[in-house]
Order: C-alpha cells, then structure tokens, then sequence
C-alpha cells in the first residue's frame, strides 16, 4: 500500500502514481490513438478512391461540348448531357419547391408541440419515411401521378424527390430550431409576439444557416438518385423544360450509358458521373462554408 | 454573541438604505397586481403554493429568497411564460388591474404586451441594436418616423442611446453583457408595457453594469410598475418600495413567508424565518 491511499487529499495523484502505471497509460494511449486514426484513414480513402477514379476516367472525356450539347446517337462523335444537365436541375427544382415549404413548416410544429399527437406523429412518420428505399418513391409517384396521366413526366419525377427530401430537410431544420437559445423565444413571446410571429422572425433566421445545410445537403441526395427516374422522367433525347414531359436526367444517363454495350457511351457514363459528383460535393462543400460563414457572422454563443 | 452579529448585520442593511431612499409606498397607492391563492405545478410537484401578493403601481416590488424555492416560477406566472413549460398546470389568480390574465377569455399575447419581462441572461436577437429595439413596435404596425423616434426613445430611456447612436445597425451581440442587458429593457419598454418583471436581470453582469441597471431601475419606477426578483439583498435594499421573502416548505413547495415594505423586512422583521435569512444564517 502506498501513502496516496491512506491520505488522498494531502498527496496528488500525480505523484502516487508509479512509473509502471504511468508506462502502461502511455502504452494504452498510443494504441488508441493509432486504431482511431487507422479507422478515420480507412473511413476517407473509400471517398478519395471514387473521386480520384472517377475524376481519372471521367476528365478524359470532359470539354465544353460536353456541357453544351445535345446527346449524339452511338458512333457519332461529340455531344453532350446539357437535356440531362437541365432534366436535373428542373427535377430537383420542383421537388425544393414542393417539400421546402412543407417541411420546414412540419418542422416548426414537431419543434413547437413535439407532445401532442401530430408533433409526434410528424417525427415518426418523417423517421419511417427516410428510411424507405427510393426505388419505392418512385413507384408510387408512377402510380398516383404517371399511370392516371399516361405519361412520365417531370413533374412525377420532381414529386419522388420531394418525398426523399422530405424527411431530410424537416429532421435538420427541427434539430436547429431546437438549437435555437430558448431565451430568444422567449424574448420574442415576452414582447407580444405571437407563436407564429416567433418562429418567422426569430428562430427561423437564428437557425437559417443549419436549414440551408439541410436543404443543400438534401439537394445533393435527391439529385443523384436514380432508381425513382426509371418511373418517372424516364429520359429523352431532347432539351425539356416543360415539366409535363419525360426528361433525362443526370442519374438516369449516367446508368443507361454505362450500362450500354458501347464504348463511346460508356466514356460519356464516366464524364457525366463526374459532372454529378462534382455537383454533389459542390453542394457539400458550399453548405459548409455556408454554415461557418453565418455562425462566424452571428457569434450565436448564449 | 450571535446577537451581536446579527444586529451588527441588519446595521449593514441599514446603512445600504440610508445611502439610497427606497420608494415610499403609502397605503392608497393603487393595486396593479393581485396574486391570490396562487399554486404552480410542474407536473406533479408542487412548486409555488397558496401565493397572494398586491403589487401596487408605478413602484418595483422585490422577491428574495434562496435558490431553487420558486422566484423565477412565481415571477413567470405574472405574464403566464410557465405555459411554456409543457404539463404546468395553476391554480389561483392572478389580475392586471383587475382582471384575471388566466381567464379563459383572455388572449396571451395581449397579456404580454402589458406585462415586459427581462431575463436572466442578458437575449438580443441576433438582429441590429436598432432591429432590436424595432421588434416590438414592429409588431403592432408602428414604422417610419415614428418607429426612429420610439427607437431612440427607448435607448435613451434605458441609458443607452449615448454608447450606440452611432452603431446601431450593428448586430446587438457585439455589445457587452451590461449593454446587452440594457438593451433589452429598451426593447421591452419600447413596447410601453405596464409592469415590466426582470428576473434576477443584474446576475450576469459586473459591478459597474450592475449599477447602472439599478439606476435604470430607479428612473423607471416612476412611470412603470416594476417586479424584479434577485438572490443580492443589498440590490433589493436600494432599489425596491416593497419586499417578499420566499422559502420553501418541507415538501419543496415556494411559499411567500413575509411580504412588506423593504425597510421593514431588512431592519425589523416580524418572521424568524426572514431574519435568518437576512442575516445570512440560511441558504
Ligand atoms: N421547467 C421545470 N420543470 C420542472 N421543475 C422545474 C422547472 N423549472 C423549475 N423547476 C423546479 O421548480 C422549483 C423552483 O424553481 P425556480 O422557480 O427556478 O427557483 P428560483 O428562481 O427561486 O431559483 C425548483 O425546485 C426547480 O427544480
Ligand atoms: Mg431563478
């Protein structure tokens, strides 16, 4: 027994402790600290892996035209994925102005009354409903909207986004919301100001850096899904900028070419598939700066 | 012994008084507050039991007592902030000039735009000093000239204006926790309310910044009615006409134990219990 034992508030642990003890802590500390940066690399290099690759492969085919220009049919060279370039952002665009609105309402009331019934129900039916695999969004927009108008469209494509950015955009605006000091709210309300008020002029623009995140954040998934398209866009050789119509799409092109038996074609899978990777990570990185930006800009620190 | 010590404290107390004159309350001042009977419950438990208070009119009425034994709660049922809290549930009333702000009838948000309320932690909206100030009268449509004036009003009343009339399209988070603190009273008597309740509004803030809020509170006393609850009894000394004293029962619940004119309770207390903790023998 040692005298740290018998009178621990006269001597510091840092002096009991023997060296063995003190050896074996270094020891300890070392393999941790080697396993979790072994685990981080491996977590990256997956990530630099697909970028550098398809980066490789991908810039080789990439020029101007490729932005520009309509798709040339097998063997003609040239062309471009601009119907594909513009079917995404069309697509996408509906399905922002479709889920944005209702989500961050959705989310304003989970927020507000998360114990009543429809605050509770919101946050289950949004967790249920981030977790069904999107080929279903697609079915069921081909069944509700493609089937009764015999046609695919646009429009049912930009219908299957917005239920897979649903769930994405409410959960990350109700997250920031509840970010939101209570003590502004509260400041708001002491002043006479209603609920609805509140949320509009002081937790929604105290907490617009993370819903802009999310919103950006869902775009980046929403845009590189393919599986619903198959129901819904369908695809087209055409610029479409009627949202009535079938469109491409960036997803959609990507994998009609790469699954094609054409060389040239599958060249243009990988440059396309760079385009949309670029797009997503873009977005990624724009919500990020976004979010530094506005929280340096703010100094939100209660 | 202890009673030498102890009547030496209340000197202390005393001399705190004589250095600033408490408001003088006379009997006809009229009631603007009634608090009768009141309990607060926070599901179960029983926070604030059998409360009744008058508050009269343009004067600042204390609450003291120790930590945890239901000031803020007992404050926040004055401008009904506790039905924020889900499963609260009052019982009691409490009136604003004779009406009972729990009536059924009546519409919250109108209740606080007459009854303020400044908080602990200093609240800015991340928003300009002006925008700040702005909020309130925004609400009720004032804007324009109008809206600059009651703007640089208001500043100047919570003595402010002189430090930010040159930036006040800066973000009110810039300021200092003393700044900060006064421009929410700004934004709070921007809106003219009629009682205007601070919770423990100098905790955060330093000496200095301290003492200008309980200037602040001596100027406003006479135009506004003004509840403020604080743990600094010299505060409380200086700056109020009344005082109750808060203590908790055994099953925790907030009773007010003694309520009267604050030269009273600091030098002559009819309670056991409120010279104890006076003289600083408990809590
Ligand atoms: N939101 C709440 N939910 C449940 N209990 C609470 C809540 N707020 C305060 N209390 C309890 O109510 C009692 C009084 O709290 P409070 O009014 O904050 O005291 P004081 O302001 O005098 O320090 C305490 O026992 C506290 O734990
Ligand atoms: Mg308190």
């Amino acid at each position: 027994m040692n005298q740290t034992q018998n009178h621990p508030r006269t001597s510091a642990p840092l002096l009991g402790m023997s060296k063995a003890h003190f050896a074996r802590r270094k020891i300890t500390n070392i393999v941790m600290l080697s396993l979790t940066g072994a685990a981080t690399v491996l977590a990256i290099i997956p990530l630099l892996w697909i970028t550098l690759y398809v980066t490789i492969q991908g810039s080789r085919f990439l020029n101007i035209e490729f932005f520009t220009q309509l798709p040339t049919p097998v063997g003609v060279p040239g062309g471009g994925i601009v119907n594909a370039i513009v079917g995404t952002g069309l697509v996408v665009g509906v399905a922002c102005v479709i889920a944005i609105p209702v989500a961050i309402i959705g989310a304003f009331f989970a927020a507000d009354y998360p114990n009543t019934p429809l605050g509770l129900a919101i946050r289950f039916g949004t967790d249920v409903l981030s977790g069904i695999p999107s080929i279903v969004m697609g079915i069921f927009a081909y069944t509700i909207i493609v089937l009764p108008q015999r046609r695919f469209s646009a429009f049912a494509a930009g219908v299957a986004l917005a239920i897979i950015m649903l769930p994405l955009v409410l959960r990350t605006t109700e997250e920031m919301l509840k970010l939101v000091p209570r003590g502004l709210r509260e400041g708001s309300l002491a002043l006479g100001a209603s609920n609805w008020k509140t949320s509009v002029q002081v937790l929604l623009p105290a907490a617009l850096n993370g819903v802009v995140t999310g919103i950006m954040l869902a775009i980046a998934r929403a845009a590189g899904e393919a599986a619903p398209m198959l129901f819904t866009a369908f695809g087209s050789t055409g610029l479409v900028t009627d949202l009535n119509e079938s469109t491409a799409t960036l997803p959609h092109t990507i994998y009609i070419y790469a699954m094609s038996p054409f060389k040239d074609w599958q060249e243009k899978a990988w440059a396309a598939a760079l385009v949309l990777i670029a797009l997503v990570l873009g977005l990624n990185i724009l919500a990020r700066a976004l979010t530094w930006w506005r929280a340096r800009q703010m100094g939100l620190n209660y | 012994m202890l009673e030498t010590t102890q009547s030496e404290r209340l000197g202390i107390f005393t001399r705190a008084l004589s250095g600033n004159t408490p408001q003088e309350t006379s009997a006809d001042t009229k009631t603007k507050m009634r608090v009768q009977n009141l309990d607060f419950y926070y599901g179960n438990f029983r926070a604030i039991a059998g409360v009744t208070m008058d508050i009269p009119e343009k004067s600042i009425t204390a609450i003291i007592g120790s930590s945890g034994c239901g000031k803020s709660t007992l404050l926040r049922t004055f401008n009904r902030m506790g039905d924020l809290v889900g499963h609260t549930r009052v019982r009691g009333s409490v009136t604003l000039d004779g009406e009972n702000i729990y009536d059924r009838n009546v519409d919250v948000v109108l209740v606080r735009r007459r009854i303020g309320m400044v908080f602990q932690r200093p609240n800015p909206f991340p928003k300009s000093i002006f925008d700040n100030v702005a909020y309130g009268p925004r609400l009720l449509g004032v804007g324009g000239k109008a809206l600059e004036q009651i703007v640089e009003q208001s500043l100047r009343d919570a003595a402010l204006w002189d430090e930010v009339k040159d930036k006040l399209h800066q973000s009110g988070l810039a300021l200092s926790g003393g700044q900060q603190q006064r421009l929410c009273v700004a934004r709070t008597i921007a809106v003219k309310p009629e009682v205007i309740l601070m919770d423990e509004p100098c905790s955060a803030l330093d000496p200095i910044a301290t003492y200008k809020i309980e200037e602040l509170m001596i100027q406003l006393r006479n135009e506004y009615t003004i509840v403020i609850v604080t743990h600094n009894m010299q505060q409380a000394a200086r700056v109020s006409g009344l005082t109750a004293f808060m203590n908790m029962n055994p099953d925790r619940a907030g009773v007010l134990v003694e309520f009267g004119p604050t030269t009273q309770i600091f030098t002559n207390p009819a309670k056991k219990e409120t010279e104890d903790y006076i003289t600083g023998r408990f809590g």
